[in-house]
């Protein structure tokens, strides 16, 4: 595996593809996680000043979306803090498909826009590593909140 | 960037910080005492003090693999060890066999060339690389971990 822009490509979709939806080794996809969750369970918040997994699942959303844009129009990766937790103000079970299949949906962006970028700049790479490795480490706090005995 | 320098730089972003994804393993673990350590705030599953243990062990395996050391195979004791002192003193030495693999995993990788990262790892079939990059995401998920485990 050479360090060229593409073979990078490459690796960080696999990577990207594997935490969501593949065979991850370090445990669970994103989208194992998340079966069987129903709308309350999302929405509790079994543990005091912790986010729960409705809003972590709103906080991806929120930084895939914005690195489809930036990388789109070539631009460095970068959060503004009004949108780093977008609120949960309906709890519905509507609303929580339509935030299921919205983060399918970026999935899906995400993926398109890497096929599309076939030469980043390393900043840029590094913004795209940034957002898996962010989708990583919520994805370990959604592991925990799902096996809280509260929201079970 | 080197792909061994990228891993490396990786590793230490993971664990030193500082980190765009959040806090990093050490950051989050700073001021953490041993009470809080042993806490299972979270009925079922890991404390702090276990997932430091998990963390160390894996981190040693992998240092073993960049060295072309012989790995024995990881028991369910080995994955997720029990944590036998509980004292202060004894959590403060789990934290320094954290630290102490994590800085030997760092200066291997130091000496390490890039051709190496291709060639299969012993045991578990894999490549190098894709070893290097598992430890990376593994230390990534856990500390997502101690985060909510902290609060």
């Amino acid at each position: 595996m050479k360090g060229t822009a593409a073979s990078e490509i490459a690796r960080v979709s696999h990577l990207i593809r594997e935490l969501y939806d593949g065979d991850p080794w370090h445990g669970y996809s994103i989208k194992e996680l998340l079966k069987d969750i129903t709308p309350e369970q999302a929405a509790a918040r079994p543990i005091l000043k912790t986010h729960t997994i409705w809003e972590i699942l709103h906080h991806m959303i929120s930084w895939r979306e914005i690195i489809v844009e930036r990388l789109k129009r070539g631009e460095e990766f970068e959060v503004p803090q009004e949108k780093e937790w977008p609120p949960v103000s309906d709890v519905s079970t509507e609303a929580w498909n339509k935030t299921l299949k919205t983060l399918e949906q970026s999935q899906q962006k995400l993926l398109k826009a890497l096929g599309d970028k076939s030469v980043p700049s390393q900043i840029q790479l590094y913004g795209i590593y940034a957002v898996f490795q962010h989708d990583l480490y919520h994805a370990g706090q959604i592991a925990i909140l799902k096996k809280s005995e509260s929201i079970q | 960037m080197s792909e061994v320098k990228r891993i490396i730089s990786l590793l230490k972003e993971v664990y030193y910080g500082p980190a765009w994804h959040g806090p990093a393993t050490k950051e989050l673990l700073k001021g953490v005492t041993a009470k809080k350590a042993l806490a299972k705030p979270v009925k079922g599953f890991h404390s702090i003090w276990e997932l430091v243990l998990h963390l160390t062990t894996w981190t040693e395996v992998t240092l073993k693999r960049v060295k072309g050391e012989k790995v024995q195979q990881v028991t369910s004791e080995k994955d997720w060890p029990s944590n036998a002192d509980r004292s202060e003193k004894g959590w403060k030495k789990a934290l320094a066999t954290l630290d102490f693999h994590q800085k030997k995993l760092l200066q291997t990788l130091e000496k390490t060339k890039d051709a190496r990262l291709s060639e299969k790892v012993q045991r578990s079939g894999s490549r190098l690389d894709t070893l290097l990059y598992g430890t990376i995401n593994h230390g990534m998920y856990h500390a997502g971990q101690i985060g909510v485990l902290k609060n």
